[in-house]
């Protein structure tokens, strides 16, 4: 079924977490694909589920969190079912993984140059000066001044910014098929934030790395991906490259979540917002699981859960607005009501 | 109880009416020494000297990233924090010098709204008694008078009633943030200072919040002091923006003009910075990407303390501090070197 | 989309239901809701089992015991337990060397031994909460005298310390409480005021004082109710180890005095006879591991229950 172009192939995941009250589903049956050297995103909202799947690539859910289902193929291995030590062998080697708060990920005892040469000593079969050399290279590569004064210096003494820098280079010391970035950004000031992702730009024009974002930001999303999958609340909602999906988003939410980013290039639009809130998992809708806060909310949406349908190039959509059988009834059950 | 004379030699504007806040040469400095045997002491300049007039009425929208004092101004307005240096003069009176009970008395009439809606509330109290709180702290209502009052303030707040007895954490962030939004109206206030109050919500909710706390402006003639770290979330709200940075105000001015002609560059560094969300012009639009690091507070450039990431700095910003002052009108700008035209991002402000 | 604010209710079925008249909804259902809690957690339950047995036990010792605490029987000298071979149904848990009944014996060494545990941690609970409270909170000089009084305290070994006490002092059973409860405060006055370092740092209590809230209230509200569960922690656990220290106190000849018993008096007493009696020094050596486990299990159920967040689950 690869079509030799692609690198991960998420099919239908299931990650529950047991708690007292019962199995929560985090990510119900989601499924997406990554190509090689691909850019895509995954957005979403708090409880939508992003993280989790991202955690769930990289076989770092944690207790009470369990894969229960679904398949997670990357070229032709199957890291759903991997055990801890397999998944060790891939991560950082095949696929790496930055996250939001660098300070928390680097270690505070130990400096820059020793983890990052630790890094490549345990990924790469080379002696400890070519170690040392490459990481001063790689410390280079992503922007950082006086690499070498860099190299032996220890994590707190550095900015948040020079820090996600930092875990940048150790991701891709050992040329990663794919790095997953968890809202790298977020944590960072927003002119920071602007260098962060020229920085990311720059890298992946030389680099032949897939890379999956995770994000809550449309706009960071805007500057840099090819292809975007909408979450919500555990389930993909939309999937569309991202010219179409920023020209004409599908799903309501997707439309919400376009309209509520502020824009900062018109000073007069109004301030939109979705109603309502998140659902938690304890209180999660029956039928479309947006349905309480859609505008467009039909009788139907409310007991019936919609499919992911394919539409028009490659887009996928999980709405029952666009089931013209489901159209079709509600317009002759609403009579010369208009639908949008 | 006026010890200190209002101002009222204002050659610029024919203002008659006093500013509801008027803060002069208001100075934060932290002791980070750090052990007891070190001969110089040093300073984190969290707030290093600024001047600002907040008229009733309006919204002042405070924008800056860490590290600029934006955070402490605001501590210092509702007096969380004893300012260093320098007056902060509400209707006429020195809040800088009160202390115990007059100072008590007066911060019923300025609130905060805290950013963190899940660390702001306490978790062992309920929605009723954490809005009934400020009431009774200065007895104004009791009984039934009390409870009629929490209840319209949940009402005001977008609440509905059977959520009186819930603890906080049943509550989704956005509606925590409407209890402490209830919780900073209960004593009328006529100021409330906003520390980033959306930052921490949900994208599709932000708005939601800030609808209401426009709405609540206009019901209750209410004075906002709106913080944020990004121009975004003070866009909608601000009738005027103050850009901060490493401690001192840049530039103010109407939010229609910073966002058509900023004249700090900071200021346009911080627009251009901001992610368009439309991929079409990803790869054309212009942005000032502003090189370098924010210095540290601890020990802030001299000169001009933006001049270490500044495109135009030269041998001046070096050296000399430059003049915050009025270039055009309504329009401050401390920079030796003011963008003429200013690139902006907005075409037609109308 | 939709642009207006609609306050949107969040559907919570785990919380309690909130009718209007809810004071009185509350105060009807409280005991019930207290006891459907209890019995939720076993470890909760059994604990509270144990502790209402041992109470019972300790207040009404008196018409419990079958023979009187100091009841001497040269005739049924070193009787074993009923159970054992030349045991009676008369003595179900044997005799001592007195000939007296060791069951009564812990029967009313239950009353003192809880007197001891219970008070001296009131004492000791009280003083250290408030010295823990006000350092931490105001913090500056108050903060340094009452920590560097701390230390002072902690560089005492604690047993000497209260032996000092109780020899200055006439030994007793108020001495003993006295002598225990004003050694025992600094734990809490250390721990507590850790906890309210970091409980002054929150952002409500920040909101509290931005409302013009009162010192000494917020202390009362905002910040005593949420060191609360790490005092019932310390609580519980210095309950059980103060019975305990009574126990190695009275073993040392200067905790409780004749013709009081207590359960370490009565271990003190049974040493000698541990190699040919044990019966002597084991039972009353149960009694107080079954107590300390009891009010421990209660402690921690009590811990939780005491956090907002954990109702309803």
């Amino acid at each position: 079924m690869s079509n030799g172009k692609e690198l991960l192939n998420v099919n239908q995941l299931q990650t529950h977490f047991f708690t007292e009250n019962g199995a929560i589903p985090s990510v119900n049956g989601v499924s997406f694909q990554v190509n090689k050297g691909e850019l895509v995103a995954i957005v979403g909202e708090s409880g939508s589920g992003k993280s989790v799947t991202s955690l769930s690539i990289m076989g770092l859910v944690e207790e009470p969190g369990k894969i229960v289902g679904g398949e997670i193929m990357f070229e032709d291995k199957d890291l759903a079912k991997y055990t801890n030590k397999q998944m060790r062998k891939i991560r950082g080697n095949d696929i790496a993984m930055i996250f939001q708060e660098p300070l928390t990920s680097l270690n505070p005892v130990f400096t820059i140059g020793n983890q990052l040469r630790e890094a490549i000593l345990q990924h790469q079969n080379v002696d400890k000066a070519t170690a040392k050399k490459m990481s001063i290279d790689m410390l280079t590569q992503v922007g950082i001044p006086r690499a070498d004064k860099v190299y032996s210096s220890f994590p707190h003494s550095l900015s948040g910014g020079m820090r996600q820098r930092v875990m940048i280079a150790m991701a891709l010391s050992c040329n990663p098929k794919l790095l997953i970035a968890d809202e790298p950004t977020t944590a960072l000031d927003v002119t920071i934030q602007a260098q962060i992702l020229e920085l990311m730009k720059d890298l992946v024009k030389k680099m032949d790395t897939a890379i999956i974002l995770i994000t809550h930001d449309l706009g960071v999303v805007a500057e840099l991906v090819d292809r975007v999958i909408v979450m919500y609340a555990g389930q993909v909602v939309e999937q569309s490259d991202v010219f179409s999906l920023f020209k004409d988003p599908k799903h309501p939410y997707t439309k919400g979540l376009l309209d509520s980013t502020p824009k900062i290039q018109d000073l007069n639009e109004e301030l939109i917002s979705i109603k309502g809130t998140v659902p938690t998992p304890a209180n999660m809708p029956d039928g479309c699981k947006f349905h309480p806060r859609c505008p467009h909310a039909m009788d139907h949406c409310i007991s019936n859960e919609p499919k992911l349908d394919t539409l028009e190039n490659g887009r996928e959509v999980r709405c029952w607005l666009y089931d013209e059988e489901v159209m079709a009834d509600e317009q002759s059950k609403n009579g010369n009501e208009q639908s949008p | 109880m006026n010890k200190v004379k209002t101002e009222t030699n204002n050659p610029r504007k024919a203002e008659v009416e006093q500013p509801l806040l008027e803060i002069r040469g208001l100075k934060k400095h932290f002791d980070v020494t750090g052990g007891w045997f070190k001969k110089n002491k040093e300073y984190l300049r969290a707030v290093d000297g600024i001047d600002l007039k907040v008229k009733r009425g309006e919204t002042l929208g405070i924008v800056g990233e860490s590290g600029c004092g934006k955070s402490t101004t605001g501590n210092l307005i509702v007096r969380l924090l004893e300012p260093t240096e320098g007056e902060i003069i509400f209707e006429g009176e020195n809040l800088a010098e009160l202390t115990g009970e007059e100072l008590r008395q007066k911060r019923k009439d300025i609130q905060m709204i805290f950013q963190d809606p899940f660390s702001s509330l306490n978790p062992r109290m309920r929605v009723f008694e954490l809005i009934a709180e400020p009431l009774r702290t200065h007895q104004t209502h009791k009984g039934d008078e009390l409870k009629k009052r929490v209840f319209e303030l949940m009402d005001v707040v977008g609440l509905s009633p059977e959520f009186a007895q819930r603890f906080p954490h049943e509550f989704s962030g956005g509606q925590r943030q409407r209890i402490g939004i209830a919780r900073a109206l209960a004593l009328n206030p006529k100021l409330l200072v906003c520390d980033e109050p959306v930052s921490a919500l949900d994208v599709s909710i932000q708005s939601q919040i800030l609808n209401l706390l426009k709405r609540l402006q206009e019901q209750f003639n209410l004075t906002l002091v709106f913080i944020a770290h990004g121009l975004p979330a003070v866009k909608h709200i601000s009738d005027r923006i103050a850009v901060m940075y490493l401690g001192k105000v840049v530039e103010l001015t109407t939010r229609e003009k910073l966002f058509a002609h900023p004249m700090h560059p900071y200021t346009e560094g911080l627009l251009t910075a901001v992610p368009v969300p439309d991929p079409e012009v990803r790869d054309t639009r212009e942005r000032v990407v502003l090189k370098g690091d924010i210095p540290s507070p601890v020990n802030p450039p001299s000169g001009c303390s933006f001049h270490t990431r500044c495109p135009f700095a030269d041998e001046k910003c070096k050296q000399d501090t430059p003049e915050f002052k009025e270039l055009k009108p309504d329009h401050f700008v401390a920079c030796h070197y003011p963008l003429e035209g200013g690139k902006g991002t907005i075409q037609n402000p109308s | 989309m939709s642009q207006q604010v609609t306050p949107e209710p969040v559907p919570e079925p785990q919380g309690p239901a909130a009718p209007d008249s809810m004071k009185k909804h509350q105060k009807k259902s409280s005991f019930v809701r207290w006891m459907k809690l209890l019995l939720k957690s076993k470890t909760g339950t059994v604990g509270f089992l144990i502790v209402m047995v041992v109470f019972i036990v300790g207040i009404f010792s008196d018409q419990i015991a079958p023979f009187g605490v100091n009841e001497q029987n040269y005739a049924n000298m070193l009787v074993p337990p009923a159970w054992q071979e030349g045991g009676s149904s008369e003595h179900f848990l044997g005799t001592d060397n007195l000939g007296r009944d060791i069951l009564s014996r812990i029967i009313y060494g239950t009353t003192i031994s809880l007197l001891v545990g219970i008070f001296s941690v009131v004492v000791a609970g009280i003083l250290g909460m408030a010295a823990g409270l006000f350092a931490g909170y105001y913090g500056g000089w108050i903060d340094t005298v009452t920590m560097r009084m701390v230390d002072a305290f902690l560089s005492i070994p604690n047993i000497l310390f209260i032996l000092v006490i109780l020899t200055v002092l006439n030994p007793g059973i108020m001495t003993l409480i006295f002598a225990i409860g004003v050694t025992n405060w600094v734990i809490y006055a250390r721990l507590i005021r850790g906890e309210v370092l970091s409980v002054k740092e929150r952002e409500y209590v920040k909101a509290a004082r931005s409302i013009g809230t009162k010192n000494l209230t917020i202390i009362r509200r905002h910040v005593l109710p949420n060191v609360f569960s790490t005092f019932i922690v310390i609580s519980t656990l210095s309950v059980a180890t103060t019975i305990i220290l009574e126990a190695s106190l009275s073993f040392l000849g200067m905790g409780v005095q004749p013709p009081d018993v207590s359960w370490g008096y009565m271990l003190a007493d049974g040493r000698d006879y541990l190699a040919t009696n044990w019966w002597l020094a084991t039972f009353p050596g149960l009694a107080i591991t079954i107590t300390v486990l009891g009010i421990i299990f209660l402690g921690d159920w009590l811990r939780d229950v005491l956090d907002p967040r954990s109702q309803g689950r």
